[in-house]
């Protein structure tokens, strides 16, 4: 087998950026990184850490020689026609797809930290958490294979996401979308992982080893979310007859305007230019923001804390000592547990000190997330008018973007149906106004001006 | 790989695996959360969207309430170690409704519990639109004036370490916690900080977590006057049947922001 060696063309070398093996020379095999960001969240000690990363070793193996336990629901060929260095065989097959095509912007680890991401607005997507903005399914849920094919063949418009329709066949696109689910599984299995150390061992144990633990207590409730996505659909109705009438359009405006009703206006601006509200995170950015304001205060005060930890152990044991009820005995248990205690918290905070640092250089420098210019006419998530309404449906997941949760008041529904009845027609009409908003929101880019006063001149303005 | 899962020789399954018996006896748990020291003031919030509907009154920084006598509100305690079952008593409650409400642009209340099987019911007693954001439950329902969001908790939801923030992203000084628990064995401390949590098995050891949205967890304490460490905000102790009063449990000002 020749290996083929693939010049990229542009890399952007980073300080301190993840060992990205460049699949030419003697590139060190990359590794996947931890999350260390959960892993301060969760306060995980160092050992804690080590075993959690060979429990995800078991259980993914790593970016050269992937594990697929039959249990993820993934299948094995199509992930390792995406994985490993790039090259191709005598027979032409084509290999190592991820870090040919995608690592660059997602990462190694699907981390959303690859050489280019400092760069691009927005970031590229971390797919670890498991969250997905443009699907088919409820906000909750996992995007479906079909999503993510869509997303991998037109791209993501008005972003640096590209779209593969060309460069790719369809086994090949298959196969990455596999390999999507694979780092994001993985992803979700090491938080899942953090958490039930944090919240399920007791002192001192350790995160068990047997497959019982791993597979059937981790692995498979995580593997089940994907693997149910396509039972988790968002229900959808079929447009009212008058889609696309000015009636309809009028009717959305009114809505889209109305902050008793959809009250769009607040985040996308009394224009709808995505005004409304500049200053705000998505939650990618948020946690980023969150730990680094915390790990800046958490170094900044180590020296005090060590203080802190020497002085009120000094003022124990003196206390201790002037405690004439205690026995001899007594007196040497609490001064053994004073110790004890002086000595973790003196631990965690060198392990804090280490790792800290480390962990806010695989953080990028957290930024705002606009709401959309809706009249700009470029639409993410895709143009379809039922891409537009899985939008306002269920609001675009991980983002300040909302679901729609109720557009009918109860003094709209006449008094004397029935419950069975009342919850019938606040559905339809419910339904049937979410249907004139995207008939609204589709009409955007046509308006002239628009009502609410838009300065013509700034509707061309370039805005996320 | 399949080597490394199988030679594993330890199981620590137990403590995955409720443990079975279930208690006869129930004790129940009561105390009051205080702030040692002098609580500092509360600041105001900068408040500037739909200020004829939310700035009426100013709003302050909910983070750290303590009242006239020192007492500290919204601590939250719950138990961490699993139990096989509950008192019959919370089926009563098993699948209530648990309110949080949009209240002059405030979350109402500040800080709420709720139980896998009830259901969440977000409402919005505002003459203007909000959406809550929970990310860890994967909700964020944009909520019409007068209008509400229900949704019922699932055992899944359930399992988080941490209450989960809720905020509202049109009006951004909006900020409250919602713990999500598997079961009812827990309390949010009141005005005053008192808390109850009825009813829990009693005489075996078990483990609590106490939190607190300023520090935390709630690591240094003084319970019955002796400083107390409890790292990660963890408490053990043993319920008695019947009455078991912590007393006051004066937490350190040093740990909170
Ligand atoms: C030039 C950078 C870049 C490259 C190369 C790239 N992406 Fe992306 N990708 C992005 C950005 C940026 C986003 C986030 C867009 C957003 O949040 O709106 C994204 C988002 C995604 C999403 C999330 C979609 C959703 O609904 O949330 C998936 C899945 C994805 N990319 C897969 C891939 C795959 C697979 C490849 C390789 C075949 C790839 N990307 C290559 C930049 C890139
Ligand atoms: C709390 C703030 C907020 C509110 C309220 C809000 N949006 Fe959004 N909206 C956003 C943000 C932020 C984005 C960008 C998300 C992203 O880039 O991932 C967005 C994106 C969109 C998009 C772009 C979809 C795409 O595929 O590119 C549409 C359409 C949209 N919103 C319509 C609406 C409508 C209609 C309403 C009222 C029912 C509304 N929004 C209310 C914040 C909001």
């Amino acid at each position: 087998m020749k290996q083929r060696c693939v010049k990229p063309r542009f890399w952007v070398v980073l300080v301190g950026t993840l060992g990205l093996a460049v699949g030419c020379g003697k590139a060190p095999s990359p590794r996947f990184d931890s999350n260390l960001m959960v892993m301060d969240k969760y306060d995980i000690s160092f050992e804690q850490q080590q075993d959690i990363a060979n429990a995800l070793a078991a259980l993914f193996g790593t970016p050269d020689d992937p594990y697929v336990p039959k249990e993820s629901g993934l299948d094995k060929d199509k992930i390792k026609l995406a994985a490993g260095p790039t090259k191709s065989d005598k027979a032409g097959v084509h290999t190592g797809l991820y870090r040919e095509h995608c690592a660059h912007c997602h990462g190694i680890s699907g981390n959303g930290m690859g050489p280019t991401a400092a760069f691009l607005k927005p970031y590229p997507r971390d797919y670890r958490e498991g969250w997905f903005k443009f699907k088919s399914t409820e906000r909750a849920e996992m995007p479906t294979n079909a999503d993510l094919e869509r997303i991998l063949r037109h791209g993501i418009p008005g972003t640096s996401m590209p779209a593969f329709e060309v460069a790719l066949v369809q086994p090949e696109i298959e196969a990455l979308v596999e390999y999507v689910k694979y780092l994001s599984l993985r992803g979700m299995v090491e938080i899942e992982l953090a958490r039930q150390t944090s919240e399920e061992l007791g002192e001192g144990e350790r995160l068990p080893t047997t497959a019982e633990f791993l597979v059937e207590g981790v692995l498979k409730p995580q593997a089940e979310k994907w693997s149910s996505a396509e039972t988790k659909l968002m229900p959808v109705a079929a447009p009212p007859a008058d889609f696309g009438s000015p009636a309809s359009i009028a009717a959305g405006k009114s809505l889209f305007y109305d902050v008793n009703k959809a009250n769009c206006l607040k985040c996308h601006g009394t224009t709808a230019l995505g005004d409304g509200v500049l200053n705000d995170y998505d939650q990618w950015n948020k946690d980023v923001a969150e730990f680094r304001t915390k790990a800046d205060a958490t170094l900044a005060s180590l020296t005090e804390q060590r203080g802190k930890a020497e002085e009120d152990f000094a003022t124990a044991v003196e206390a201790l000592g002037a405690d004439s009820a205690l026995s001899e005995e007594e007196r040497k248990q609490q001064r053994e547990t004073l110790e004890k205690d002086k000595a973790a918290t003196l631990k965690k905070l060198g392990e804090k000190e280490r790792m800290l640092p480390t962990a806010m250089a695989y953080t990028l420098v957290p930024r705002y997330i606009e709401p959309r210019n809706l009249r700009m006419g470029v639409y993410r998530g895709g143009r379809r008018p039922l891409d537009v309404y899985y939008r306002i449906h269920s609001g675009i997941n991980g983002t300040p973007m909302p679901a729609i949760a109720n557009l009918v008041a109860d003094s709209e529904l006449p008094a004397d149906l029935s419950e069975e009845e009342k919850a019938q027609r606040r559905q339809s009409l419910q339904t049937q106004r979410m249907w004139n908003i995207v008939d609204y929101v589709l009409s955007l880019p046509y308006e002239p001006g628009g009502e609410l006063g838009a300065d013509i001149s700034m509707l061309g303005r370039e805005r996320n | 790989m399949t080597v490394f899962l199988r030679s594993s020789c330890f199981a620590l399954l137990a403590l995955f695996l409720a443990s079975a018996a279930s208690a006869a006896e129930w004790g129940t748990i009561t105390g009051r959360f205080v702030f040692d020291g002098t609580a500092p003031k509360p600041k105001q919030l900068k408040c500037d969207k739909d200020p004829a509907i939310c700035c009426v009154k100013p709003h302050i920084d909910e983070s750290i309430l303590v009242s006239k006598d020192g007492g500290l509100a919204n601590v939250i305690i719950y138990l961490r170690t699993k139990v096989a079952d509950v008192h019959p008593d919370y089926a009563k409650t098993a699948s209530d409704k648990v309110a949080m409400d949009n209240h002059e642009c405030k979350f109402v209340p500040h800080v709420q519990g709720v139980v896998a099987g009830q259901t969440l019911v977000v409402s919005n007693s505002d003459k203007t639109g909000h959406n809550s954001n929970v990310q860890l439950l994967g909700i964020n329902p944009l909520i019409s004036a007068q209008g509400k969001f229900e949704q019922k908790i699932t055992e899944d939801q359930a399992s988080g370490v941490v209450p989960m923030e809720v905020t509202c992203n049109i009006h951004p000084w909006m900020k409250g916690y919602l713990l999500v628990r598997p079961n009812p064995y827990f309390a949010i401390s009141d005005a005053e900080g008192n808390f109850t949590i009825k009813n829990v098995p009693a005489g075996k050891e078990l483990e609590f977590v106490v939190w607190q949205e300023s520090p935390g967890w709630v690591t240094d304490v003084k319970l019955a006057g002796k400083a107390t460490k409890w790292a990660k905000g963890r408490m053990k102790m043993t319920v008695k049947p019947g009455e078991n009063k912590l007393g006051d449990i004066l937490v350190a000002s040093k740990i909170f922001k």
